[in-house]
């Protein structure tokens, strides 16, 4: 592993970056998941983290957030190490996320759903605002009564990523936010993700649909095999070789040549 | 076209209300190797499980050795000489090797056809042969592989679909994997397969499709696609909007 993109965090400027992880590593049995990833995510903008099947981007997310534990490697947040921390530590912390695949409350109404993360000392009264404001966010007002489980599979995604709000968290992750959503509601998925970006806040995506990362993210970190092999706004990434090859692979008279 | 071993024809199919696959059509001639090939979502995945009955189907022709393969179950086509290796070396973990491949010719009443089988995927896999009795659970994830591409096999199927064989493999496990799946169509067998390392599968192929969100993009022989600069770059939306952002 080189220094590889240590570069791209020096022109970046301290201030500028919300979140570095340095040298993540998690291994599961004898799978190195995640094998010393270090980039920071530049704040106030809308991040991609891309890459092959298995390269490790949910395990990433799942450092970051506190659901997995890392083996080794720091989490810098707000000048504080949040490497091992508990996820509702983090959460509290104001970094929120959803999942590839939804962990909504089937047997809650989309507003219990909204309400269920709510802290205690907030006011029934402002939570309620508020969750009926995201919900009518993402156009689900007229299904506020219905519980998550009879929900389409792209509204429980809508319903995950309004309830990842409710707390005005700072850093948002959102693990494959595009699959499974109609068109319709991609777009206005994306629109809001604009407007939360808009206001200040920090977006990172991880997604397989190449034409929502290369569209609408201004830089894109790129893994394979647990490692971060490059970084950069899309035209680059989209040119750069390494990232072609970590798609379409190698063919084998190359790799030995 | 009748001569081809397995033909779909605009195939359609998916899971519950999702559809996946819109009017997907390809074939593979006996004795070629096929690979099928797309960025995530494409539904290469959903192509083999459509052919071996396992989700819902929607329209569409699906024909194997002449038989119509629509509406039949799984064990029906695996009989018919249709093997089938899963996605993620799925094998019986607390099984010994050699259950695994007796599970693998489960519908094979006859011994002697079996230990004759299992002579064959022993002489093709020498390190299974070596310990029959190794728990599955406990072996690498390429010998998985090589358990679930043998017990496959115990059935002597003409033809073999192997889904992302080298998924999640160390590099010499790749290696190791796609020399196996030469030496299996070396011996006669007939082999699509579905990868996620474009280059490698083409690299084996006689020819390949490229499938993009559930339908056909491009199709040749292994080496055009693998000299189609389009074909490289479409994993990463080029193909789309070549210059946005």
């Amino acid at each position: 592993m080189g220094s590889q993109g240590d570069g791209a965090l020096t022109d970046l400027g301290g201030d500028a970056i919300v979140l570095e992880a340095r040298n993540l590593r998690k291994a599961f049995g004898g799978v190195r998941a995640v094998d010393g990833c270090s980039f920071a995510i530049p704040r106030g903008k809308i991040s991609g983290l891309i890459g092959p099947n298995g390269s490790g981007k949910t395990t990433t997310f799942n450092l970051l957030t506190g659901v997995t534990t890392p083996d080794g490697g720091d989490v810098i947040y707000r000048g504080e190490n949040l490497a091992g921390h508990k996820p509702y530590e983090i959460f509290r912390r104001g970094i929120t996320r959803t999942f590839q695949i939804t962990r909504i409350f089937r047997e809650m109404t989309v507003l219990e759903n909204m309400l269920s993360v709510i802290a205690v000392d907030v006011p029934n009264r402002v939570a309620r605002a508020r969750a009926d404001e995201l919900i009518g966010l993402v156009n689900l007002t007229h299904l506020r009564a219905e519980y998550g489980g009879r929900l389409s599979y792209g509204q429980q995604k809508l319903l995950e990523f309004a309830r990842a709000l409710m707390t005005d968290p700072d850093l948002i992750l959102l693990d494959e936010p595009a699959a499974g959503v109609n068109r319709t509601l991609l777009q206005h998925l994306l629109d809001h993700i604009h407007r939360l970006q808009a206001s200040g806040k920090t977006i990172v995506i991880v997604e397989h649909d190449m034409n929502v990362i290369m569209n609408h993210c201004e830089r894109i970190f790129v893994m394979d095999y647990g490692v971060k092999i490059a970084e950069g706004p899309p035209a680059e990434i989209r040119s750069d070789e390494r990232v072609i090859e970590a798609y379409f692979g190698r063919r084998r008279s190359a790799e030995h040549s | 076209m009748s001569t081809a071993l397995l033909q779909l024809h605009e195939v359609s199919a998916g899971y519950g209300s999702i559809q996946i696959l819109h009017g997907v059509s390809l074939h593979v001639n006996a004795g070629e190797v096929v690979a099928v090939i797309g960025p995530n979502g494409a539904g290469k995945s959903t192509t083999f499980k459509v052919i071996m009955g396992f989700i819902s189907y929607l329209g569409g022709q699906i024909a194997f050795d002449g038989h119509d393969l629509v509406g039949q179950r799984p064990h029906r086509i695996l009989a018919l000489g249709l093997g089938y290796v899963p996605q993620g070396r799925v094998v019986f973990t607390q099984m010994t090797v050699r259950e695994n491949l007796e599970m693998g010719a489960y519908l094979e009443p006859d011994k002697a056809t079996i230990r004759a089988s299992m002579d064959y995927v022993f002489s093709l896999f020498p390190r299974l042969g070596e310990r029959p009795r190794q728990l599955a659970g406990t072996m690498s994830g390429g010998e998985q592989q090589m358990l679930s591409m043998g017990r496959a096999l115990m059935m002597r199927p003409r033809m073999m679909m192997l889904d992302e064989p080298s998924l999640g493999l160390s590099p010499r496990f790749v290696d190791e994997v796609f020399d196996k799946v030469v030496e299996m169509a070396r011996g006669g067998l007939t082999v699509m397969l579905v990868e996620q390392n474009a280059a490698r599968a083409l690299e084996i192929s006689d020819r390949g499709y490229v499938l993009e969100l559930g339908r056909n993009r491009y199709q040749g022989s292994g080496r055009e696609l693998l000299d189609n600069p389009e074909v490289r770059t479409m994993y990463l939306g080029g193909g789309v909007r070549p210059h946005a952002g």
